[in-house]
């Protein structure tokens, strides 16, 4: 590196670039951020901005010729039609279950790679959990619908032993959904809370071990107060993974648990000038869920402001 | 002279081969277009065939692009948001929603003129009113799909005559059914008009039953297993033993047969449901020429036309297919009399009115 750098010194192009970075800070910020600011805004702002104009729009695709107008009738409509609603709540009611089981799934797993395990093993235990992740998530849907079918290894296993009432109806319900959920959700979970736990002192849980603290007195009053970062972080990670996810809901959730992710879909899929309607419904369950978070960030804050040590 | 390479050179001498080696598809590909040009088609699983596709490309020199598609609305949104600068050539529309692309204008007329090999499509289906509208024909009709009821053979003992055992508590928990193709099944069964013929003008009365319809399936959601929405799915459904019962068309069904599995496939009394699909070409397509060559090859042999029933289970429009199909391949296909008189063409002049009022109920019996 050093001598690419000694080698790039020789080029005019090289040193004017060289001679307006140390211009000013204002210019340095800009030289430095201006490309991942327009990547930004063209890959995340843009198609946002332009579905909120949509959303606002009374119809959508326009027919040749044809001009359309702004009203607020799709997100009224919203508000007008109870089904809407319910399949909303539910989004975040299950979102919420969720994310509360994936940290109580995770928790232990996080804690036993960060402080139980031994050091030179730590980094081969957290590649062994991360390995799954390199597949896609429509692969690992498939492989739970597999395992998961009344001819499939599960019940196919419960049939070996014997048990009465098999076949199971192990998939297209909650049950098949939250674990598949659970499953994909867990690395956004798992991360943050390595992280956060990793960096809890030794010393300190020793201390509490040594003068008496048992081992739900460590938890309650240590590792959890000082892994509340890592636990709000991956929840809101969770949390919003969850609310608006399509594929694996379609593939593993059944009739009774269908999602508003998947209603929007169908709502962009029906034949005609549907996306205005489709659009409302997104932006609004956007900000339904930054307004979730941003509570709950808030709270744990709040919470968390005693318990630093 | 002696050439001496340094580390630089060496460098240099990499980094352009790997320049080379990277960009190779850009000039690999100008290359192929010089020889020959491209072909877009958006279609079903199945509608082109790998071996007619081969050979078209081989001896023509033009490249076909294939997108696979799934739904209807779905293909017709988009081609909305291309606003006539369309990325396809050819897309396969159904029978009964061709219209909403002709009246969009996302189509063009077909010129017979240009297809020799038009003769070959079966008479009764040449000049259905499932390609004609305004006095011109939109499409090139492939394929017909009957809509009825698939079952498992060894779960279901006997054969099923009625919709009503997809509402039995009997069987509850192992049925699964496409909502939007459903709906108009289930208006027949509850008494109504599927077709929406017979209300004509009044909105309301369709409205009324499509209501009563919708409240029936969210009163009966208990016992659905699965809303399905592509045909391979209720195929996976069936095999992996999570149903016994499906509304289903006749194309995975008769795949099922053929392939061995045990299963049955019929059109129960209150009504079933037939369309078409077919190969329409785009509006201003940018390769026309092609599209045309394409369609008059397809239709050229039958052979064409059985690979097709191979690789979906439908039946072929084109002349002669029958007869290269093998004996139990021609007994998946078959309906009974009977059961083919209980089957009605989906309505092309009211199909827009009621698909308009069923695609809303099934968002809202979902959503339920």
């Amino acid at each position: 590196m050093t001598r690419f750098l000694v080698y790039s010194r020789r080029f005019a192009l090289y040193r004017g670039f060289n001679t307006l970075y140390m211009t000013s800070p204002a210019t340095r910020f800009l030289m430095v951020a201006l490309l991942p600011l327009v990547w930004i805004l063209l890959a995340n702002v843009a198609p946002l901005a332009q579905m909120v104009e949509i959303s606002f729009r009374d119809t959508y695709p326009l027919q040749p010729g044809e001009e359309g107008s702004y009203s607020l009738q799709h997100y009224a409509g919203f508000f007008e039609k109870p089904l809407y609603f319910r399949a909303f709540l539910r989004s975040f009611v299950f979102a919420t279950l969720v994310t509360f089981a994936t940290l109580v799934v995770v928790f232990p797993v996080a804690f036993y790679i960060s402080k139980a395990a031994p050091k030179s093993q730590r980094a081969r235990l957290l590649l062994l959990v991360v390995a799954p992740f390199w597949v896609s998530e429509i692969i690992r849907s498939f492989a739970w619908i597999v395992m998961l079918a009344n001819r499939g290894a599960v019940n196919s296993f419960f049939g070996w032993f014997g048990m009465p009432g098999v076949p199971y109806e192990l998939l297209y319900n909650n049950f098949s959904l939250s674990i598949g959920v659970i499953y994909l959700a867990s690395l956004y979970m798992l991360l943050p809370l390595y992280s956060a736990i990793e960096r809890i002192d030794d010393n300190l849980l020793e201390a509490a071990a040594n003068l008496g603290a048992s081992t739900r007195r460590r938890i309650t009053r240590i590792i959890l107060p000082l892994s509340l970062p890592g636990i709000v972080a991956g929840c809101t990670l969770v949390f919003l993974l969850t609310v608006g996810l399509f594929a694996m809901p379609v593939l593993l959730g059944g009739p009774s648990n269908t999602l508003f992710p998947a209603i929007i879909a169908q709502i962009f899929h029906k034949a005609g000038a549907s996306w205005p309607q489709g659009s409302a419904y997104s932006i609004l369950l956007t900000i339904a869920a930054l307004i979730y978070v941003g509570l709950f960030i808030a709270l744990a804050g709040r919470r968390g402001r005693g318990a630093k040590p | 002279m002696t050439m001496k390479i340094n580390r630089r050179h060496f460098g240099l001498g990499v980094a352009a081969t790997g320049v080379a080696a990277l960009s190779s598809p850009a000039y690999l590909r100008r290359a192929y277009a010089q020889k020959g040009s491209s072909l877009n088609i958006w279609a079903y699983d199945g509608f082109v065939t790998d071996s007619f596709r081969d050979r078209f490309e081989d001896e023509t020199g033009v490249r076909i692009n294939l997108r696979m598609i799934t739904d209807q609305s779905e293909m017709f949104n988009l081609m909305m948001a291309e606003q006539g600068n369309y990325s396809a050539d050819i897309v396969s529309c159904a029978g009964h929603r061709f219209y909403q692309f002709v009246d969009a204008g996302l189509l063009s007329p077909i010129d017979r003129d240009k297809m020799p090999n038009w003769d070959h499509i079966e008479e009764e289906y040449a000049d259905a009113s499932w390609v004609s509208r305004n006095g011109e024909v939109w499409g090139v009709p492939l394929v017909v799909v009957t809509s009825g009821l698939l079952y498992n053979t060894e779960m279901v003992p006997e054969k099923p005559d009625s919709w009503e055992i997809i509402f039995s508590e009997e069987y509850a928990g192992r049925t699964a059914y496409q909502l939007q193709n459903f709906m108009p099944m289930v208006m027949d069964y509850l008494g109504h008009d599927g077709s929406a013929v017979s209300y004509g003008d009044d909105v309301d009365a369709a409205q009324r039953a499509v209501n009563e319809t919708r409240d029936f399936l969210i009163e009966h959601k208990n016992l659905v297993r699965r809303y399905y929405d592509a045909a391979s799915e209720v195929q996976q459904l069936m095999v992996s033993g999570d149903i016994a019962l499906a509304q289903a068309g006749s194309g995975p069904s008769s795949q099922l047969i053929i392939d061995g599995f045990p299963a049955g496939y019929t059109i129960p009394r209150e009504g079933g449901q037939a369309y078409a699909y077919g190969f329409n070409i785009v509006d201003n397509a940018k390769n026309m020429d092609n599209a045309y060559h394409f369609l008059n090859q397809l239709l050229a042999d039958p052979e064409n036309g059985a690979s097709i029933v191979r690789a979906t289970g439908l039946s072929s429009t084109i002349e002669g297919t029958d007869e290269l199909l093998t004996a139990p391949e021609r007994e998946a296909l078959s309906l009974s009399r009977e059961e083919r008189s209980r089957l009605s063409w989906v309505n092309v002049e009211t199909a827009a009115f009621i698909f308009d009022l069923v695609d809303k109920a099934a968002e809202e019996v979902k959503a339920a």
